[in-house]
């Protein structure tokens, strides 16, 4: 008798039955720290769900008004009653982009595009984590027990950038002698929002802070372009037509990924780390970089190379280095070799 | 234009990922613990599960139902075990034979889940996502954080794998 997939499916029922009756019903007192990030995912599913239900109520008014276009011209009442409706269909969500025909023109390139941090915070407050795409951005800043956050949006032709508005209280302010748009929360546990345009309308961001009106816009026009380097280390050398990706980087450790044709090259640096393992399946072997021992792991299939990794420690740096790329392993070393500490 | 027709959604899927966190975040926390003994890995691989639970909130229907409660443990076990692995100081030789993950009672009452439950965490794993819960390759590449092509190439050796254990204990 040959194992079938039904046959698998019911034994992984039956196993996933067993194991749910051994579990107790427990209880956790979660840090702060975790019910901060928490709290900053169920926000982001928060948006992206706004994002979902936008476009959908978007395609629902297009595919309607396209259907009855000739019937509207002919009635206004029509007219009025669909502009009501798509007033309405708006109503949760606020959309900001390019506004008044003005586009970033990004080009991918192999220099980091413009990042944002602020300048004044406060007190207590102090930097947690950034990243960056050539697309957008965010630098957020943590005490014990919340979050600020700055969000950046380099507005392109396909930018779009929805804030839900249900459950705050939206009101016109001034930054910079610019508009913004202050958004209060109803429920005092949710932080305010502030959105506005850099004096170019090149950029839209977005500031999600637990303080008032006058600490928002005292944060909001204390943004300056970062001086820190997100980036800490960086490749010296990159096979052509490597183009950047993103970067990101928190207190001990950070990234930067760099796109290729079809592929990705991926460093990761941690300074709080040791040289594990790389599981999967493929050939290791032992190289130097630097002059450090390294694990190579070259994952093939059929004869088929799909990707390698590398694996070190840089004693001197006390940093461990883990290197993804799709090449040769001459390439490989080579990338790693050029790897430097960004000034 | 029946596509364009079809029902809005309201922030049910923003209700249901709070759900979800709010439901089973302790347990959560009780299986990453027993892995990585460790409060404060525990709480990284369970944020860590989050993250994945987000991003295929889609494919969730009902909360509180056994089937998803049994995919939230299998999610932040894996990450648990993720995390156990980058953290440990020893090297990881072979994937074969390790067992991080829960283990049920011996005596599980089903020969065929008994010898499911001795395979590997990993080959575990992913007949769970394939067969148990619907993934498809590319969804299970994306999870485990490797390519399709090994994607596919891990589900062909645990079905092998599982195939040798039941010819083993003379089920097949």
């Amino acid at each position: 008798m040959k194992l079938t997939d039904e046959m698998i499916a019911k034994a992984a029922g039956d196993y996933e039955q067993s194991v749910l009756d051994s579990l107790p019903v427990t209880e956790h007192a979660f840090s702060p720290a975790f019910e901060r990030r928490m709290k900053r995912l169920i926000r982001r599913q928060e948006q992206s769900v706004g994002y979902v239900y936008f476009k959908r109520a978007v395609c629902a008014i297009l595919a309607i008004v396209l259907c009855v276009g000739a019937c509207l011209m002919l009635h206004p009442e029509a007219r009025a009653a669909v502009v009501d409706w798509i007033r309405r269909q708006f109503a949760h969500s606020t959309y900001y982009g390019p506004s008044d025909g003005v586009y970033t023109d990004i080009q991918p390139t192999k220099e980091l595009p413009t990042y944002y941090e602020l300048d004044w915070l406060p007190e207590g407050y102090s930097l947690y984590s950034r990243h960056i795409t050539n697309e957008d951005g965010s630098v957020s800043y943590c005490d014990d027990a919340n979050e600020i956050e700055l969000q950046y949006y380099f507005a392109t032709k396909s930018t779009h950038v929805y804030v839900s508005n249900e459950g705050y209280e939206v009101r016109y302010v001034s930054v910079h002698d610019g508009g913004a748009d202050l958004y209060l929360a109803v429920d005092e546990n949710l932080s305010n929002k502030l959105v506005w345009y850099s004096d170019d309308r090149s950029v839209i961001f977005v500031l999600t802070a637990p303080f008032g009106q006058e600490e928002l816009i005292a944060m909001a026009e204390s943004v300056r372009t970062g001086r820190e380097n997100v980036l800490r280390y960086d490749f010296g050398w990159l096979p052509e037509g490597c183009t950047f990706d993103s970067c990101s980087s928190f207190e001990e450790d950070g990234s930067v990924r760099y796109r290729e044709k079809y592929d990705s090259i991926e460093l990761s640096y941690d300074s709080n780390a040791t040289v594990g393992g790389i599981y999967g399946d493929g050939e290791e072997k032992c190289v130097t970089v630097k002059g450090y021992t390294a694990r190579l792991y070259i994952y093939t299939y059929e004869n088929m190379v799909l990707g390698s990794s590398l694996i070190w420690k840089d004693e001197e740096q006390n940093v461990v280095f883990r290197l993804y790329a799709n090449c040769t392993e001459e390439e490989l070393i080579k990338i790693a070799e050029s790897i430097i500490p960004v000034q | 234009m029946l596509v364009y027709l079809q029902m809005i959604e309201t922030p049910l899927e923003q209700s249901k990922f709070e759900a979800l966190y709010r439901q089973y975040r302790d347990l959560m926390f009780y299986v990453a613990n027993r892995i990585l003994h460790n409060d404060r890995d525990a709480e990284d691989a369970v944020h860590n599960a989050f993250v994945s639970i987000a991003e295929n909130i889609s494919k969730i229907e009902d909360p509180m139902c056994p089937k998803t409660k049994g995919y939230i443990v299998t999610i932040v076990e894996h990450k648990a075990i993720d995390l156990y692995r980058r953290k440990q100081r020893r090297n990881v030789i072979s994937i074969e034979d390790i067992h991080l993950g829960i283990q049920p009672e011996p005596d599980s009452g089903v020969a065929l889940a008994g010898c499911f439950g001795k395979l590997s965490d990993r080959y575990r794993h992913v007949l769970m996502l394939k067969f148990r819960y619907g993934y498809d390759n590319r969804e299970i590449a994306k999870l485990m954080g490797i390519s399709e092509t090994n994607a596919a190439k891990l589900i062909q050796r645990a079905k092998q794998r599982l195939e040798k254990l039941c010819e083993e204990e003379g089920i097949l």
